[in-house]
């Protein structure tokens, strides 16, 4: 091919998964699992088991069998709350942080793909390759969550609270049970496990294509591919964050909670994206992206830092606005100061690093040009970004499943190097299954000579 | 203050930019171009200063901040304190929308006002066209006359790229 700058070993390099990648991953993992092991053991073990056999005893004693709505708020929280959390629970709200922060990512990479392809977006050909990799953590994802299905009943008090006992709960057992729960969860990884692996497909067949018109085909059939993708996207997500994340709090409520996951995913995704390309430009790969691919991917980590604060505000200023205790106390949860019935007063340092770390590092961090395109500037940006979303996450979490238990040690930075080792190794594993640039690709062209104004 | 301009016209953009390579490469300064429609791949030519209006955004988003939050926090703490909702007076949760709300008011506003000051954009002012066409289908490239010493071959240069005509024309912002 004939392309302007650019010789054709550049554009059909491939990445070499080395030995020295590897021995970092599973050096990351190995650590993770000596953290998470050592926390694990010198947990005291013979409690935890005492709570996991009297769990429910625990629950049925604290609750009257008739519960007013209004005596929610009074009451602090309930179950996993109200009794000391086995180590069982721990690790499981450890890894579902863990998993949700590196699957955001991923569903935001993958809704990168769907979204350029149905715009009909140039510019990002040369780096598409790399969020089609991050998409492919989703089908691994899909399997960790299979595997927390198992233990819904030590991470969601709703699949452990029996019925009779708490009137919220009992009026949304149509949808919180673990029958429905269990099926829904199977849609939603059947509608994101195909729609990466379609594209993916899609995209990879386009390279052994005779020629661009060739190609085309493929192109046409992965934009409609994308086009229902969005659609089924944009209601399985929402109703995923409700059941995965926001029924850690069953009496809660907020309609808007899909629309805030969403914002973090999509930042964070870009935030990945961005320093998975520096690495790749460092390590000598993808000559041909350039300072203004960067720079767009930056513009949009900017957006949607933006657009996170701004859900984050409506959800807030709506429910402060309103005071009405089932959705006040989630707030009053992560925000209670020195009031210990609920989570022991100093969560708020971690609801306040949240809001810093997610919104005011980046917006201003980020808002000029230069700072952009300056690796020296966006590296440390995005990484306290990343920061923020993990926190994000965390504060999700952790006071739903553990109440006033909670707490950050080994054990969640265990699984957080677990889950970073794991997804490394699968995005370096799919980035070497096929070229780092798209062959035959209508756009190439225009993404090679790709200039948002250099001059 | 007033050029002395020679201009090409061209009726093809990819003409205008081989006619802005080769002026370029023989050392013409480029004084400016004029087209119906941005033409990608002319900036690099122009060598046009980095804008600095960006700043004065930010400097008038700060602005519209600060405006925003004394504003209200006079109003609601000090001069009319209100009772709503049994919410306190000075509640920064309810400021907001309306500190968002002015920052880009201030920003996007004082960032325009800024442009039509800078670009020379009063009211009434009337347009100053090399061509009447150039909002249309011509595309022209200037330069300045006076800070040229070889016009002959900058006029060749013109002529062997295609354009359609060249003169001579007095130029004033």
């Amino acid at each position: 091919m004939a392309h302007a700058h650019y010789t054709s070993e550049q554009l059909t390099e491939r990445f070499q998964f080395l030995g020295k990648y590897r021995t970092v991953i599973f050096g990351l993992i190995g650590v993770g699992l000596v953290l998470v092991l050592a926390s694990w053991l010198l947990t005291d073990g013979s409690e935890a088991t005492t709570h996991a056999a009297d769990g429910h005893a625990a629950i049925e004693s604290v609750h009257s069998p008739v519960q007013p709505v209004a005596d929610t708020h009074g009451e602090g929280d309930h179950g996993h709350a109200d009794h000391v959390p086995g180590v069982g629970t721990r690790m499981l709200t450890g890894t579902l942080i863990s998993l949700l922060f590196f699957f955001t990512i991923s569903m935001g990479a993958l809704f990168f793909l769907a979204v350029h392809q149905v715009g009909n977006a140039g510019w990002q050909t040369a780096i598409r390759r790399v969020p089609e990799a991050m998409s492919l953590w989703v089908p691994v994802a899909g399997v960790v969550f299979l595997i927390l299905l198992f233990f819904l009943g030590d991470l969601y008090e709703w699949a452990i609270i029996p019925e009779g006992v708490d009137a919220i709960i009992d009026k949304k057992r149509a949808w919180l049970n673990e029958g429905s729960f269990w099926f829904r969860t199977f849609v939603y990884f059947t509608i994101w496990i195909g729609g990466a692996l379609v594209l993916r497909r899609l995209s990879v067949s386009q390279d052994s294509a005779a020629s661009v018109e060739d190609g085309v085909s493929f192109f046409r059939k992965s934009t409609g591919v994308a086009a229902g993708f969005i659609v089924l996207f944009a209601f399985s997500y929402s109703l995923f964050t409700f059941d995965w994340i926001k029924s850690l709090e069953p009496h809660w409520f907020s309609t808007i909670f899909g629309v805030y996951v969403f914002a973090g995913s999509f930042g964070s995704a870009m935030f990945t994206l961005g320093l998975l390309l520096t690495f790749l430009k460092r390590q000598g790969y993808m000559s041909y992206v350039n300072d203004s691919h960067i720079h767009d991917v930056y513009k949009f980590a900017f957006g949607f830092t933006v657009f996170w604060a701004y859900i984050w505000v409506s959800q807030y200023l709506l429910i402060w606005y309103s005071n009405i205790p089932e959705e006040g106390i989630y707030y009053v949860k992560r925000y209670s100061v020195g009031d210990p019935a609920y989570i022991g007063g100093s969560f708020n340092i971690v609801w306040i690093i949240n809001l810093l770390l997610c919104f005011l590092t980046p917006f201003l961090g980020l808002m000029t040009r230069n700072a952009k395109r300056m690796a020296k500037v966006y590296i440390p940006i995005s990484i306290l970004a990343l920061t923020g979303h993990y926190i994000d996450i965390f504060q999700m979490v952790q006071p739903g499943a553990l109440g006033k238990y909670w707490g950050f040690g080994m054990m969640e930075i265990g699984f957080f190097l677990i889950f970073a080792g794991l997804f490394l190794f699968v995005v370096f594993t799919a980035l070497t299954r096929a070229n780092l640039v798209p062959q035959r690709h209508p756009y190439l062209e225009e993404s090679l000579h790709h200039t948002t104004g250099d001059v | 203050m007033k050029r002395n301009l020679l201009i090409g016209k061209y009726w093809d953009p990819e003409a205008v930019l081989k006619g802005l390579d080769k002026l370029t490469s023989q050392g013409v300064h480029i004084f400016d171009v004029f087209s119906p429609f941005p033409i990608h791949g002319v900036d690099p030519y122009l060598k046009s200063k980095r804008t600095r209006l960006t700043v004065a955004s930010f400097i008038y988003g700060c602005l519209g901040f600060l405006t925003a939050v004394t504003m209200m926090s006079l109003i609601y703490g000090v001069v009319w304190p209100m009772n709503i909702g049994g919410k306190p007076a000075l509640a920064f949760p309810s400021f907001v929308p309306i500190t968002f709300e002015l920052t880009v008011l201030f920003a996007a506003h004082g960032l325009v006002i800024t442009f039509f000051i800078v670009g020379n954009y009063w009211p009434g002012k009337r347009a100053r066209l090399l061509d009447i066409r150039q909002t249309d289908d011509v595309f022209i490239i200037a330069i300045d006359k006076d800070k040229l010493s070889d016009e002959s071959s900058v006029k060749a240069v013109f002529t062997d790229t295609g354009a359609y005509d060249i003169s001579e024309t007095e130029y004033e912002r």
